[in-house]
């Protein structure tokens, strides 16, 4: 009888043949001796390194030999491996516990079924319900036996497997994938504690937004390491002082802090990435990151967090567009995400980025090697995917002495498969885990088509009897089947008239011509591996029949279709020129500086400053000169009221201060609406906090470097800010009738919240003041304040080190806050939209407070039924520096015409205009000594117009930051064809794939929910539940 | 709780409608004598400039436009040397008169309950001592479409002049259209879209069948009215289908309000089948639907001009360049500001974006002026400075689309309006207030 070696595996005398069903090896495991060997087979020590035939000795457990040419102890049961081969176990370093344990009720602290306005969590814990770090998750395992197949399929044996929710989520807990106690199972002790970026639904509180998820992120750590020196101080010195806390989650995170626990970041796209690498470096913490599949878009990010990477493959599926019309929902970015997501993993390789492969993210595990494969296509190297799966993530757990390869001494977890693993049609046959093998039924699939070899059962070998072919062809639903000659015995060619494949079995009819009867073929179990079943021939006689599928399916079932080479990006986001020097000439020059307008000038910038302005400017060497004849040059146009590029919310809102809160953490480098408001001249942005609450969040200054990253766009000489608001909104008085219980309620609580929680920090500022004065005995006995980042933020204020930016409407409010400011002993530097300010301008003029306004808003709520588009002149004239804003990203993109309605309304002459969106601006951020006007020695950060920049009839035509042009407007029209070229060309792509994919075609399905988006602007835009912008 | 609030925000909400009833410009009386207009730049819209024109305006229509110094006797003569002669501008989508302060519910009349409202009226919620509508015209918007909104037959819009003592007095025409909100007609494709492709191809297909139904239903009524009149028996009455008898009749149009392209394709295939005068209100994807509009006459009020791109694929200045792109090829339309009220004020700006972004200046101002004038009905009367025409005229220092521009003065058939606002007595207050030292 034909039986080819591949399915072939003798134990002694014995034939097993892997792939009929899995043996029960748990049961019989304690009365059975555990010494194997596996001869014959290939041998993949490791990445790299192969025996082609070698002999594997498994001892209770652990590898005791491994070679080519070893003896095979007298004691182990011989596993004969011919043909195959055996790897390493691999080893998914990120599985959340969900996929292995299923949906469990959460753990007591977990952030489910509780009213977060004020329940605090209960027990010695930290009181915030997604803070539970001491949840340990090996503590509370409940294994599901039925749930690893799918990862045994793939040849999974270890997994590094964590905590689902929350902030400070636990520590997670390394297994080995097999039945057993859980103390059996566990491998290693290191605590690895999992982090991620929960921001929690509406009713689950602080923090409800990334930038608090972050702030409380930093917080605990602080917390932790005051936790630690103060219950150090206290053992030694208990007399006299309060006792610390008895915090649970603290105590959890000393070897975090200590350094002595590695900590995993759940990222969500490369920025968050950024994000957590940061906060890594902060607190000094040894860090895992689990990408997000988007590292390609920054990779140099990537290679600056040096940091053990975790990468999943989960790569989208393309948009479905059926119809022309469909595709106009379809986003370009989506299209380029769907494009090149699949070369991520390839090109960190190519950049030098180890890191581990995980099934994390895919909704369905069991893609996860026909998604390397696709990765393969697009130039992932064979061994780094082997690398990424066995001897990457044993190093990143730390077990690289006791996993990740095929060594004596090491844990004795094996693959057995019948090719090279990743291959298309190779299967996993074997699992060792632990020392104990496990067999695969080889995986059922429903399509039936491909080339079956039929044999009669029981023939003896000797018999000549010749297997028969069966084709299998067409659609999926509407099969046919072909029959080829073999054996005597057996049919001639015939054509069925009936095929039906179910998921494991076929069944497929010939017609009969009396006398010869109609043959049916029926057989059983899985449709991919052997299966048996019975023929009933053409003289009605059954007979028992074997089948083996010797050709699989027609290609284009599998997403192999897809690695046609991505498309290349039309356009680049950075600078469209970066000349050295560059000469802008014969312009009307608008310098807002002494030398007022110039007419027919030069522009001279060098190395990203002005160097010299006037008529007649002649640089030597290599200069790009801009012919700027009958345009106009002003300088960049400055936003001081912005939000732009963020990621997620921009208001925290669930406290009445959020002042630890920082927009810096959330800059969305990716953000579209960039590139659109530097086609609106804009050169720079004040990124402010929104106004829901009195006490916002701490501001940040951009500068326009579109194509840069988050870090390189802050404007790190700005004076630091922070965002307050008043009125309406912090009281929460168009919120709903929900929106009663928080404090304050009226304007009169607002001053009196603020007088608090400035005494609070004036008080802190003291006791940390004492702390510090003390003697060094007396200090070494004493427990040290505790660091608050609030009260941080606060105490900079009170310190003159940090601008409060006010939303403010009201001039009751607006004189209450100067007046408590001076109370406090400082000053207020900006009032926003300060829409009633015109009514205490002298006022504010003599606080020195900044004013910084919409033009013309008015009536869209009662405190700004009073407002008026004279209110800017009004200011202006009683002394008040006024700056228009945007508090807009489509606005923003025309602040040069807000000014001019300060030329309209209340006649302020047009050069002072043009500063309200320029100089004044600079003036309110604190940069004006470095930029906001055309004058030698500034930031070459400017605008060129086709006319008056006050005039409606002109428009931006070149946007230049420190000496570089970001935006052309020539350029941008250049490029338009190339882009509209890229998304036919995605279209196009993505429907032959999905046309490709129909059926049973293993679409990836929705990906796993992320909780931010970056890279699309205009989404950020949407006006969000009670987000109170203005 | 609930009451308490509510009940404070309704004493707000009387406390500041009250201030405003009390000291918003008073109405002039009806034009008694002729009214010469002399010295200035004329810009009839219709035609050329004429330097040094003369436009006389007799019982509040216009009698003479020309180049030529002919006051009539007794007219009372206006000086607009170094002035520019403009007719006011026609603001073709608004809620001005229907609201007065954004989030107070209590102010705002335009969004009736229901999805069918073709009997709500904008005429009758017109509030003439609202402070809205100084600021309106102070920058010269002397004609405004007041436009329901909301559910799908949104209620009928009312045109009307920024100056009159009672709505009656204001109003110039209504209804002036029926406003239809058409359905949204985007399918999300995606396996895991919830409801279905299937579900959400049916949802779409019941709305549009729903739709034809309404007007066969709203046609049935008219058919069986109209029988009474001739003896059949009576019709009970039904005030929704008794006031789409106009539109019916192919007298009153139906604006659609539609912005994509699947909209505005399906609705002129549905305006073919009801045989009813449709204009399109929003028309963001109207140039490609350019052929249709144009065989079909068609025209396109736009709106949102002044916005970012819709989609990520179009370039950044998509917006400012669809009136530019509408004419290139020949479909008639107008810009609106897309149902503002607060800065109503502002759009001549929304033209002047349109302007800098390849529309002609010329075209610009027709599109304030006599374009949405001829889309509404009321081009024989409105939208430009030639005799037989309302004497609706603004004097400008400059040009009209400059934001750095101001009106001098204002007529409205011929009566000078107060150009007085809640904005210019607050400045008059304020703006030398010095505190005492």
């Amino acid at each position: 009888m034909f039986l080819p070696p591949p399915v072939r595996l003798l134990v002694a005398q014995t034939v097993v043949v892997i792939g009929l069903a899995a043996a029960a090896v748990a049961e019989a495991q304690a009365e059975t001796p555990r010494v194997h060997a596996l001869t014959g087979a290939r041998v993949v020590i490791g990445p790299g390194e192969v025996l082609p035939r070698g002999t594997v000795v498994i001892r209770d457990g652990v590898i005791e030999a491994v070679g080519a040419d070893i003896a095979i102890p007298a004691d182990a049961r011989v596993w004969n491996a011919e043909s195959l081969v055996v790897y390493p176990g691999l080893i998914d370093p990120y599985v959340r516990r969900s996929k292995l344990f299923g949906q469990t009720p959460p753990p007591a602290g977990s952030d489910e079924d509780f009213d977060p306005v004020a329940t605090p969590a209960t027990g010695a814990t930290h009181p915030n319900r997604r803070v539970h770090p001491q949840f340990t998750l090996s503590d509370r395992l409940d294994f599901r036996a039925d749930l690893w197949t799918p990862y045994h399929a793939l040849g999974i044996t270890t997994a590094f497997v964590v905590p689902d929710s929350g902030i400070f989520r636990g520590e997670g807990a390394i297994l080995n994938l097999r039945p057993g106690r859980t103390s059996e199972i566990v491998v290693g002790e290191a605590p690895f504690q999992c982090l991620g970026y929960d921001t929690g639904g509406p009713r689950d509180g602080y923090p409800r937004s990334l930038m608090g998820v972050v702030a409380l992120m930093r917080q605990t750590f602080l917390d932790a390491r005051h936790d630690r020196e103060a219950r150090a101080v206290y053992a030694a010195y208990p007399d006299g002082q309060e006792r610390p806390l008895a915090d649970a989650a603290l105590q959890a995170l000393e070897p975090v802090i200590a350094g002595r626990a590695p900590v995993v970041f759940e990222t969500t796209d490369v920025l968050s990435l950024h994000r957590s690498w940061r906060i890594a470096q902060e607190f000094g913490l040894r860090a895992v990151l689990r990408g997000s599949g988007d590292e390609y878009k920054r990779i140099p990010l990537v290679q600056s967090a040096n940091a053990a990477l975790i990468l999943p493959v989960a790569f989208p599926d393309p948009p479905a567009m059926e119809t022309d019309d469909d595709s106009r929902d379809v986003t370009l970015q989506s299209l380029r995400a769907w494009d090149h997501a699949p070369s991520n993993p390839a090109r960190l390789e190519q950049a030098g980025v180890s890191f581990a492969l995980t099934t994390d993210l895919l909704a369905d595990p069991s893609l996860f090697w026909s998604k390397i494969r696709v990765a393969m296509a697009r130039g992932l190297r064979e061994e780094t995917v082997l690398r990424a799966l066995t001897v990457e993530p044993a190093r990143i757990l730390g077990l690289s002495d006791r996993l990740g390869t095929i060594e004596a001494g090491k844990i004795a977890n094996l693959v057995v498969a019948d090719g090279k693993l990743f291959a298309r049609d190779t299967r996993v046959r074997q699992i060792w885990v632990d020392g104990n093998p496990s067999t695969l039924e080889v995986k059922a699939s429903d399509d039936a088509r491909g080339l079956w070899q039929i044999e009669r059962l029981g023939a003896p070998e000797t018999s000549d009897d010749r297997p028969a072919w069966l084709w299998i062809r067409g659609a999926a639903d509407s099969l046919t089947a072909t029959l080829s000659p073999g054996a005597a015995s057996l049919a001639g060619r015939l054509i069925a008239d009936s095929v039906r494949a179910g998921h494991d079995t076929l069944w497929v009819r010939w017609p009969g011509n009396p006398p010869v009867k109609p043959q049916v073929l029926e057989l059983r179990a899985g449709l991919a591996g052997e299966k048996q079943g019975t023929w009933l021939n053409e003289r009605g006689e059954p007979v028992r029949v074997r089948a083996v599928r010797r050709q699989g399916p027609p290609a284009g079932k599998e997403p192999e279709t897809l690695p046609e080479p991505e498309t290349p990006l039309a356009v680049v986001p950075g600078p469209n020129a970066t000349p050295r020097t560059a000469l802008i000439t014969n312009a009307t020059l608008w310098t807002c500086g002494p030398q007022g307008i110039v007419q027919n000038g030069d522009l001279l910038v060098q190395n990203g400053k002005i160097v010299a302005v006037g008529p007649g400017l002649k640089p030597a060497g290599d200069v790009l000169t801009v012919d700027a004849t009958g345009l106009s040059v002003t300088p960049g146009i400055m936003d001081c009221h912005s939000h732009t590029a963020g990621v997620g919310d921009i208001n925290e809102g669930t406290l009445s201060s959020s002042a630890m809160v920082r927009l810096g953490d959330i800059v969305n480098s990716e953000s579209r609406t960039i590139y659109e408001q530097l086609a609106g001249g804009v050169t720079a942005v004040n990124m402010l906090h929104g106004s829901a609450n009195c006490m916002g969040g701490q501001s940040q200054v951009l500068k326009l470097r579109w194509g840069a990253d988050p870090e390189a766009m802050k404007w790190t000489a700005a004076r630091p800010g922070i965002k307050f608001a008043l009125g309406e909104n912090v009281t929460q008085k168009s919120w709903g009738d929900r929106y009663v219980r928080r404090y304050p309620k009226t304007r009169m609580g607002v001053e009196q919240f603020d007088l608090e929680r400035f005494s609070l920090a004036r008080d802190y500022e003291l006791e940390r003041r004492e702390y510090d004065a003390l003697p060094v005995v007396a200090r070494n006995r004493t427990i040290p304040p505790r660091r608050d980042l609030e009260l941080d933020c606060l105490a900079e204020i009170l310190r003159g080190e940090r601008d409060i930016h006010c939303h403010s409407y009201r001039q009751d409010e607006i004189l209450m806050l100067m007046r408590l400011a001076e109370r406090l002993g400082f000053r207020i530097a900006v009032f926003q939209h300060i829409l009633e300010g015109y009514k205490v301008a002298d006022e504010m003029a003599r606080h020195g407070v900044g004013a910084s306004a919409f033009s013309d808003w008015w009536t869209f709520k009662p405190e700004v039924y009073d407002a008026i588009p004279y209110a800017g002149s009004i200011l202006h004239h009683h002394g008040v520096n006024v700056t228009y804003n945007s508090d807009s990203s489509e606005l923003a993109r025309r602040l040069n015409l807000e000014a001019s309605k300060a030329v309209k309304y209340g006649a302020v002459p047009e050069i002072e205009a043009l500063k309200f969106v320029t100089t004044n601006v600079a003036k309110q951020l604190g940069v004006d000594r470095i930029a906001g006007t055309l004058e030698p020695g500034k930031d070459a950060d400017f605008a060129i117009w086709n006319g008056s920049p006050l005039s409606t009839g002109s428009i931006c035509l070149q946007t230049w930051i420190d000496g570089k042009r970001y935006f052309d407007r020539k350029t941008d029209l250049d490029q338009r064809p190339r882009l509209a070229e890229e998304r036919r060309t995605l279209i196009e792509k993505a429907r032959r794939w999905n046309a490709g994919a129909s059926g049973d075609g293993p679409r990836q399905g929705p990906p796993q929910k992320q909780s931010y988006e970056i890279g699309d602007g205009l989404a950020h835009c949407m006006p969000h539940e009670h987000e109170e912008v203005n | 709780m609930r009451a308490a609030t509510l009940a404070g925000a309704g004493a707000l909400g009387l406390i500041l409608v009250s201030q405003a009833a009390a000291i918003t410009p008073i109405p002039p009386k009806p034009q008694a004598r002729p009214l010469a207009i002399v010295g200035g730049t004329v810009f009839p819209v219709t035609g050329p400039p004429i330097e040094n024109g003369t436009v006389v305006i007799e019982n509040g229509r216009i009698s003479a436009v020309t180049g030529r110094m002919s006051v009539p006797a007794d007219a009372e003569v206006v000086d607009a040397k170094g002035l520019s002669v403009y007719p006011g501008f026609v603001s073709a989508h608004t809620v001005l008169g229907m609201t007065e302060v954004g989030s107070v519910r209590q102010s705002n009349d335009y969004e009736e309950v229901g999805a069918l409202n073709p009997n709500a009226r904008a005429m009758v919620v017109l509030n003439p001592d609202s402070e809205l509508l100084p600021v309106a015209r102070a920058n010269g918007v002397l004609t405004a479409l007041a436009v329901p909104r909301g559910g799908r037959l949104s209620g009928l819009s009312a045109l009307f002049h920024l100056d009159g003592w009672t709505f009656e007095e204001m109003t110039i025409l209504s209804p002036a259209a029926l406003h239809l909100q058409w359905p949204a007609m985007g399918v999300n494709r995606a396996p895991e879209a919830k409801p279905p492709v299937e579900e959400q191809l049916a949802g779409r297909a019941r709305t549009l069948a729903e739709l034809d139904q309404l007007f066969a239903d709203a046609r049935a009524y008219w058919t069986a009215r109209d029988a009474a009149t001739g003896g059949a028996p009576r019709v009970e009455f039904d005030p929704r289908w008794d006031a789409m008898g106009p539109v019916l009749a192919g007298k009153t149009p139906v604006v659609v309000h539609a912005s994509d392209l699947r909209q505005i394709r399906a609705a002129l295939d549905w305006a073919d089948r009801q045989r009813v005068r449709l204009i399109i209100a929003g028309g963001y994807d109207a140039p490609e639907a350019a052929a249709e509009l144009k065989a079909r006459e068609v025209p396109v009020i736009t709106q949102g001009l002044l916005a970012q791109p819709l989609r990520d694929w179009e370039p950044y200045d998509h917006a400012y360049t669809l009136p530019a792109r509408l004419l290139a090829q020949e479909v008639t339309f107008c810009i609106s500001t897309g149902g503002e009220a607060a800065n109503e004020r502002n759009l001549p700006y929304h033209a002047a974006m349109a302007w800098s972004y390849g529309l002609p200046h010329d075209e610009a101002m027709k599109a304030i002026t006599l374009y949405p004038a001829q889309i509404l009905g009321v081009g024989d009367r409105l939208g430009s400075l030639e005799v037989g025409k309302e004497g609706t005229v603004c004097l400008w220092d400059g040009d009209p689309l400059d934001i750095r521009s101001h009106v001098t003065r204002a007529f409205i058939e011929g009566r000078e309006i107060d150009l007085e606002t809640r904005h210019t007595r607050f400045y008059a207050k304020y703006k030398d207030r010095e505190v005492a030292r």
